[in-house]
């Protein structure tokens, strides 16, 4: 019996298009890469962090379409042909995401090595519900893991963050 | 050296106290100090680094031409090396160097000990480099167990030492034997009216940074090494490594901007049961290449350190009225294979009569235990808590009533009343134990914890000032996320008369002045007067005389220094004994136990903690929050768990090994109990440790008060809930 492949073994390094915070490039990797792999070893976007490689800690989701996803458990192969958001693309000209404006006033992040998770994670909460309660937040945050902060910061700085983010977009019709 | 009065205590409370301050050292700040930027609200001055994912961390450093390291670990526990077969795997494609660092004939102490270290071009190769390693291990029985490896004929870990009882048995605060001690407290006991026996137990607790532990290293032309390093001692990463290279320390830098966790776990050079980063250093000297090694989740577990399990045998005797006549104390615990370490801190802190204590360790075939978060304190609060609520329950007096006449602390009895207020304790405690309405119980129950004032490990701090009026501040040591950057960076603004923001603090860098280890929360009380000592020479020789008012007044001054910059070093040297002696705290947790499920859910806990003067609040809170996440963790979830058989790990991983999520958070309410303890220039204190010591045993005991059953083992899981709540029933039957 032959021992089986090596996962080096099982491909070639390709050019794929990826669109990472609204730019596309042609990025080397082989098929079996996951997007976190890819992210962070391919193309040095090393906000979005390393973990637990077994999709347990949150560390390194990032936006997928706008919904957060387990960059870790992800082939780098199914992300081309989709929008990738990054901790990196965030803010805008210079200018701090409410979160990241949020987390950084309230002292969200001790560490900080979660908090680029936490922040792709919640920036998809608002998407969908500009104004979650409090449990709402937590089942939504559930996947994420901190050791340090004690998550109460957190919550604090993304309700903080909805109510501003709320205050400068009226919801329409309003 | 001067005598000099300062003011001391805390709100209410306060009286003068005269201490010895050595000549050139600033006044204390004292309880009547009126500071403008010391004890605000500050955002960390590396929050925006953190937020925008620009901060880098040592798992985030790529280095051209870096190779990438791992260890080869042994794949059971028990047993000898009889074969280490590295042939296959050193001609593998990419494979650059693989060297054994253990002989055949080795004693298998634990699984992942480590046995060869490998080095390859990608970690792909790596990992297939490692799959063709041979290792061939004469099998031994292993013992996973206090049980087992304290029974009578177990193998022994050691067998060159046998047996795995290792005594550090000691009584009373003294060393040496414990006998005579035990001999006194029973004689006291004879007199009580009553005596309770109990065995509290707790588990192995694995400390679970996010960032594992690991190193990039490079060596540089001139024979110099460069480490990246995650850890929370920069000096001895540089230490370790010089030695393991054999070169002087200035010749090894190691830096640390910013890293993903330690809670104790990452203060030597490598971690507590491997020795990767030598390996990583004299492979990389070996190779002329950068190499990286970063530790996997799984060895997280195996090697990365833990906080020792524990068995609590309590003996206590007491008058009716509650007054201690004597309370022993005979605890064991497993460190793992290390011959020493699972102490508990019990008894602590109550007035108990005469006491007594013997602490031994029992090894079994696992991974080390180490410094954890308040080390010995979680576990010893947790026996010594339960023990005192089962005599007031047993005396029929409120626990908070028994606590507060066994209290010693003046701040502690504040703290109590403080705490009872906030949770309501006496409506709560209305309800007898057990018989509130079900099927979901309510309780609340009330634990404390002490901890030391440290900061004394004499840093120097460098502060530069320019002519432009910038500032830059500078120490070797890290900040390990408790915020340390931020905490010096208001010290030096508070007296140059600046802001915050117009300050460099450079941590992380140990070719800058040496620091302390980020242990015993020490680094904030030791840094923070050594930053003061040095802006108030850097404030006395530019401003003189004049107030140190903003930022205008100090550019202004600086802009006639005749230099292009002046530098000013802090050293101080005071510390001093500090208001009461130690660090006070107190936390009361309300649970909610569905008694059909032997679910508990943690609803809030109030934590009022002795901050000494917290220099910035919004760290010194999350400091509190935090531990106390980490306290409800350790009390219901957290137990890491080796197979009885084979000693093997049975999970190594965050699903396997599950710690308290966003959905555990209860309501925790920080309470900053400032107490101006002139133990250093500034009366502040460390943080990081003392809020970690009462969440379990506050928790322990509101389950009781919800259930009227009591759960003696961590954690407590709805299994040891629902068998506890059948045991109380027995009684009850019983006894009627
Ligand atoms: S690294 Fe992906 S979930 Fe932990
Ligand atoms: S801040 Fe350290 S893990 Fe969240």
């Amino acid at each position: 019996m032959t021992s089986p492949p090596t996962r080096a073994a099982r491909g070639r390094t390709v050019l794929h298009p990826l669109t990472v915070n609204g730019e596309t490039k042609d990025v080397p990797f082989l098929p079996h890469e996951t997007l976190l792999e890819v992210l962070r070893e391919r193309m040095g976007l090393t906000g979005t962090k390393h973990g637990c490689e077994l999709g347990e800690c949150g560390a390194c989701t990032v936006l997928v379409d706008g919904k957060p996803v387990l960059s870790c458990l992800l082939l780098a192969l199914n992300a081309v042909g989709t929008k990738v958001e990054t901790v990196e693309g965030l803010a805008e000209g210079g200018k701090l995401h409410p979160l990241q404006q949020a987390f950084v006033e309230l002292g969200a992040a001790q560490c900080g090595y979660c908090t680029p998770g936490f922040l792709m994670t919640a920036k998809a909460l608002l998407a969908d519900r500009p104004r979650p309660d409090r449990p709402c937040l937590k089942d939504a945050l559930a996947g994420n893991l901190c050791r340090c902060t004690g998550y109460l910061k957190i919550y604090e700085a993304v309700e903080l963050a909805a109510e501003r983010m709320a205050r400068e977009k009226p919801p329409r019709g309003a | 050296m001067a005598k000099r009065k300062t003011l001391a205590g805390f709100k209410g409370n306060t009286r003068e106290m005269e201490v010895e301050v050595p000549d050139g050292e600033p006044e204390i700040w004292g309880a009547d100090a009126d500071l403008r930027v010391v004890g605000a609200a500050v955002p960390r001055v590396d929050g925006v680094a953190k937020a925008t994912g620009r901060a880098v961390y040592t798992a985030d450093v790529r280095l051209p031409g870096m190779l990438h390291g791992r260890m080869l670990r042994a794949p059971a526990a028990g047993g000898t090396l009889k074969a280490l077969d590295l042939s296959a795997a050193e001609i593998a494609p990419g494979v650059r160097y693989a060297k054994a660092v253990v002989r055949p004939g080795v004693n298998i102490t634990h699984e992942g000990r480590d046995l060869a270290f490998l080095v390859a071009d990608t970690e792909e190769r790596l990992e297939a480099a490692l799959a063709l390693c041979r290792v061939e291990i004469e099998p031994g029985r292993a013992v996973a167990t206090l049980e087992d490896a304290a029974a009578e004929g177990a193998p022994s870990v050691h067998p060159d030492r046998p047996g795995n009882l290792r005594g550090a048995a000691r009584g009373s605060g003294e060393k040496g034997d414990p006998a005579p001690a035990f001999e006194a407290a029973e004689k006291a006991m004879e007199k009580a009216d009553l005596v309770l026996e109990r065995v509290y137990r707790t588990q192995v607790q694995v400390h679970t940074p996010l960032e594992t532990h690991g190193v990039v290293v490079r060596p540089e032309e001139d024979g110099s090494v460069t480490v990246w390093a995650s850890t929370q001692g920069t000096f001895s990463v540089r230490d370790g490594i010089a030695g393991a290279l054999k070169l002087s320390g200035n010749r090894v830098r190691v830096l640390t901007e910013h890293m993903g966790g330690g809670f104790g776990c990452k203060l030597g050079p490598s971690a507590p049961g491997s020795g990767f980063a030598l390996e990583a250093a004299r492979a990389a000297v070996e190779l002329k290449a950068p190499v990286r090694c970063m530790l996997e989740r799984r060895e997280e577990h195996l090697v990365g350190g833990n906080r020792p399990s524990s068995e609590q045998t309590v003996r206590m005797g007491l008058k009716k009225d509650g007054t201690f006549l004597a309370y022993t104390a005979r605890i064991r615990g497993t460190p793992g294979f290390p011959e020493g370490g699972a102490g508990a801190a019990n008894p602590m802190i109550y007035d108990l009569g005469r006491t007594a204590k013997e602490e031994i360790s029992v090894c079994t075939h696992a991974g080390p235990q180490t410094a954890f978060r308040a080390p010995g304190h979680p576990q010893g609060a947790f026996g010594l808590e339960s023990a005192v609520d089962e005599a007031a329950e047993a005396l029929g007096i409120d626990p908070l009533d028994l606590r507060t006449r066994i209290n010693r602390s003046g701040i502690r009895a504040a703290q109590f009343e403080e705490g009872a207020k906030r949770i309501g304790w006496r409506e709560a405690r209305r309800v007898k134990p057990g018989e509130g309405p079900g099927p979901l119980k309510r309780g609340v129950g009330v634990a404390s914890g002490t901890w030391y004032h440290t900061g004394r490990a004499r840093a120097t701090v460098e502060i530069t000032v320019h002519r432009d009026g910038g500032v830059d501040v500078r120490n070797g040591a890290q900040d390990i996320g408790t915020g340390t950057r931020t905490v010096m960076a208001v010290v030096a603004a508070e007296v140059l008369g600046l802001e915050v923001g117009d300050l460099r603090i450079h941590l992380g860098d140990t070719t800058w002045p040496a620091g302390p280890g980020s242990g015993g929360s020490c680094t904030a009380p030791t840094l923070g007067p050594a930053v003061r000592m040095a802006a108030e020479e850097a404030r006395a020789a530019i401003l003189g005389d004049r107030p140190a008012k903003d930022r205008r007044a100090w550019a202004a001054a600086c802009a006639r220094m005749e230099e292009e910059s002046r530098t000013f070093l802090g050293k101080p040297a005071a510390y001093f004994d500090a208001y009461e002696g130690a660090i006070a705290g107190c936390q009361f947790a309300e649970v909610e136990v569905d008694v059909e499920t032997g679910v508990v859910r943690v609803i809030r806990v109030v934590a009022v903690q002795d901050c000494g003067r917290a220099i910035d609040r919004l760290t010194a809170e999350s400091q509190v929050i935090g531990a106390v996440i980490q306290g409800i963790s350790y009390a219901l979830f957290e137990d890491r768990r080796l197979d009885r058989g084979t000693a093997r790990l049975l999970h190594g991983d965050l699903e396997g090994y599950r710690i308290a999520g966003p959905r555990d958070v209860p309501d925790i309410e920080a309470v900053m109990f400032s107490v101006a303890n002139a133990g250093n220039t500034l009366g502040m204190s460390g943080l990081g440790e003392p809020p970690a010591v009462p969440t379990a045993g506050a928790i322990a005991n509101a389950v009781f008060h919800a259930t009227g059953a009591r759960v003696r083992e961590l954690p407590i899981t709805p299994a040891r809930v629902l068998a506890a709540l059948a045991e109380a029933k027995a009684a009850k039957k019983g006894g009627r």
